[in-house]
């Protein structure tokens, strides 16, 4: 009697324990393990934060979790959600950063393999494209994010102005050699001269020569569109003992360039942001730009281009060196996602951030046009369903994919953001023509020193020795005589 | 005798006791922040590199006065921004009062109805005149084309020069009707008596507004420029919007530059410095300008 009475005690005791504690471990393959749980991000667009959108219903049925997004305009972002965390909190759980501005944010991030061994998570690590893999997901070693938009630039072109017989003889009277999209950077600026201020397209409008965005906003547009040049003519951001090398003769020939071709791109183009070039291209009155890889959707989008199946795209265009044209195309500068530190949903947000990154889901995400989010994966690309998305996307896509091996990053150090937008107003500063090209970049020289002295020399040089590394491994070092050389 | 000594008493601390609350908001909201901001101007916080500080007596006000070239630069744009948008602004409001001083039928109408540019935020204001000064859809430059004076593509930020014209054209749209206001108020407590006995007198009316107008109403003016040079000098909004400072740093206001020290590169000492050198040089100017009024005054009487 008295071991009846024992054993239905424990009973008891065993089932309110399960009923205590069980209902705190979600059981693998339960519907909507976290029902009933919002967690907050924080993003820096309302197209960022309607891509969430289009991955809240499977997520809400297959996790049963709810996002909260607030965006925070791209201008201010960085600046105020470094504030909340500089200060030891955040409001966020889910943190959408700029990849450049890693060594600022890193470590109010939360490590992601102790959670991918904890909650058997799956980020699909082998189908990140390499290059983003490299540079986008890592704070001294330690994995803690996930990319979201895999931006770099690739060149547009509209085939309507390359492919008419009477532009193509025209152009070779001028300029003695064939009109094509240009390889270089001196073609693309004859291009530009050539269609700048007629009609290319037969009619008689007045269009112009090429697309850009100039204006020093965010983390500096100039600086992208300066960037690609320099790196072609030989540049590099910093010598080993962090002296800048912005101002020399591979930089000021990129600015130099720049300021005397901008007469061939449309008017307003200093106060350009991305997208407004990117519509002169889709409504076809300009017939070249290098953008952001999500131009190639909006081209594709017959509600608002009038250039679909009628755009070609291509690498960036570089510089000829001993015969060999050396391209150098942007990383520019894309998003990742992580956990923060400071979340106190962290087992949730880490299920979150591996369920957007899914291959399907994001998949979801990138493709679609209104998102501006990038391929980060390379079932992304390859995708059947997004290589026949629009005409050409097949195209498109390779184009892309033939970027990887060229491309240069931002200088991934602490103040990346400040650097860069140091850089990008004097550039403005030469293209207003309120200085000379080396008078302007001689200032952001010397800015950027003083950048480098306020976070501490030793410090900054220490890690910029190992990007200097990692770029030098990717072929990317400082050339002193390429300026002089370069076709 | 007791009894009043209380009574006294309490007369001094009553009304201290009344206002205290507001006295204990006042302190928090704007003394607590004026003096730790100035506290601050004499550190070296910098939020970007930690948040450990020291002190580092006046050297950020040397930085700012002395080797600061962008930010003596942006001394520099708002001057340039402010002399013809306050100029604008006092002859534009003063020739609109006059005329609805004049207005016998419809004038609160057409008051409200000019009030409305400065009822808008400065914000929704330059996104307005953003639009309007598009390229190619823009309402100005498709309006110029019609009258045959623009192209479609004129550009109104082109330059240095046109987009310091553009900023004050937006200024002067924006908050000439506040100096309208303040001069139609000034106008109207001038007794009508005084314009009787001047046209009884044989006066004309440029000699009636020569004479009676501009001398009763200088201090109504003198208010109405202070007002608008405060405001002015904080000019942040419409930058940010409109131009964002450029091309280059031509429009770059001291505001908007000491937004950029303290938010974007997180430089909080030298920033809360920037402040003070900015706060320091209103003053000045308001003084200036007392000063000038005061020796006029003195010079009429």
């Amino acid at each position: 009697m008295r071991r009846a009475a024992l054993l239905i005690v424990a009973v008891i005791v065993l089932v309110g324990l399960v009923a205590a504690f069980g209902s705190r471990v979600p059981l693998a393959g339960a519907a909507r393990p976290y029902e009933g749980q919002t967690i907050r991000a924080v993003v820096n667009a309302e197209y960022v934060k309607y891509s969430l959108s289009l991955i809240e219903k499977d997520l809400y049925d297959k996790l049963g979790v709810k996002i909260e997004t607030e965006v925070i305009p791209l201008d201010s972002f960085v600046a105020k959600t470094l504030l909340e965390f500089n200060s030891g909190s955040s409001p966020w759980d889910l943190v959408m950063f700029g990849p450049s501005n890693m060594p600022d944010y890193g470590r109010h991030f939360e490590p992601l393999e102790p959670w991918v061994e904890k909650l058997k998570l799956d980020f699909a690590m082998d189908d990140i494209v390499p290059v983003f893999a490299k540079v986008m997901l890592r704070y001294q070693g330690k994995l803690v994010s996930m990319p979201y938009d895999g931006d770099i630039h690739i060149m547009y072109w509209n085939k309507v102005a390359f492919d008419r017989a009477d532009n193509k003889k025209k152009f070779k009277a001028k300029y003695g050699y064939d009109l094509q999209p240009p390889k270089t950077w001196k073609q693309w600026d004859e291009a530009a001269e050539f269609f700048h201020g007629w009609g290319w397209d037969g009619t008689d409008k007045k269009l112009f020569g090429a697309g850009a965005s100039y204006k020093p906003s965010a983390s500096g547009f100039s600086y992208h569109w300066w960037r690609q040049r320099f790196f072609a003519y030989g540049g590099q951001y910093f010598d080993a003992n962090m002296k800048p090398l912005i101002n020399t003769a591979a930089g000021v020939r990129a600015l130099e360039e720049m300021v005397r071709t901008i007469q061939y791109y449309p008017p307003g183009v200093l106060l350009f942001e991305s997208e407004e070039p990117k519509t002169l291209l889709i409504k076809g009155e300009v017939p070249l730009l290098h953008s952001w890889t999500s131009t190639g959707k909006r081209v594709g989008n017959p509600a608002e281009s009038v250039i679909v199946g009628k755009a070609g795209f291509g690498l960036v265009p570089g510089a000829e060196i001993d015969g060999k044209v050396i391209h150098r195309p942007a990383i520019t500068p894309g998003r990742g996602m992580a956990v923060s530190k400071y979340s106190k949903k962290k087992e949730v947000t880490m299920k979150v951030l591996e369920f957007i990154s899914l291959p399907d889901q994001s998949l979801k995400i990138v493709m679609d046009a209104k998102t501006i989010m990038d391929p980060w994966r390379v079932s992304h690309l390859r995708s059947p369903i997004f290589r026949k998305a629009f005409p050409d996307a097949d195209k498109y896509l390779d184009a892309i994919e033939q970027s990887f091996p060229f491309l240069v990053p931002d200088p991934v150090i602490p103040a990346a953001d400040e650097y860069q937008r140091k850089l990008s107003f004097e550039i403005t500063e030469a293209l207003a023509k309120r200085k000379s090209p080396k008078e302007a970049l001689d200032t952001a020289a010397a800015e950027w020193d003083k950048v480098t002295d306020r976070r501490g020399r030793d410090k900054q040089k220490a890690q910029w020795g190992e990007k200097m590394a990692e770029m030098k491994a990717l072929g990317i070092e400082y050339h002193a005589d390429w300026a002089a050389k370069a076709k | 005798m007791r009894g009043l000594a209380i009574a006294l008493k309490r007369k001094q601390w009553e009304p201290l006791a009344f206002a205290s609350p507001s006295l204990l908001l006042i302190a928090l909201v704007i003394l607590f922040p004026l003096v730790y901001s100035f506290y601050l101007s004499l550190q070296n916080f910098d939020f970007s590199v930690g948040p450990e500080y020291e002190y580092v007596g006046g050297k950020n006000y040397v930085e700012a006065l002395f080797k600061d070239q962008r930010f003596l630069g942006s001394v520099w744009n708002t001057a340039v921004i402010i002399a013809p948008s306050l100029a604008l602004e006092l002859l534009l409001g003063l020739g609109i009062a006059l005329l609805l001083s004049r207005a016998t039928r419809g004038r609160p109408i057409i008051t409200a109805l000019l009030a409305i540019p400065a009822m808008v935020s400065p914000v929704m204001a330059a996104m307005a005149w953003r639009m309007m000064f598009g390229v190619k859809f823009g309402a100005i430059n498709n309006l110029g084309r019609q009258l045959g004076l623009l192209d479609v593509y004129f550009d109104w930020f082109a330059t240095p020069w046109l987009s310091i014209v553009s900023v004050v054209l937006v200024e002067v749209w924006h908050n000439t009707p506040f100096m309208m206001l303040v001069l139609l108020a000034g106008i109207q407590s001038i007794p009508q008596e005084l314009y009787d006995a001047a046209k009884a007198d044989g006066a004309r009316p440029w000699q009636s507004f020569w004479s009676i107008t501009l001398p009763l109403l200088k201090f109504t003016m003198a208010v109405g420029v202070m007002i608008r040079l405060i405001d002015l000098t904080k000019l942040f909004g419409l930058i940010f919007v409109l131009t964002y400072g450029g091309p280059g740093s031509s429009t770059e206001t001291v505001a908007f530059n000491t937004y950029l020290v303290g938010f974007k590169d997180f430089r909080m000492s030298y920033a809360a410095a920037l402040s003070y050198v900015i706060v320091g040089g209103v003053l000045v100017l308001t003084l200036v300008f007392l000063w000038m009024q005061r020796i006029r005054e003195a010079k009429a009487g």
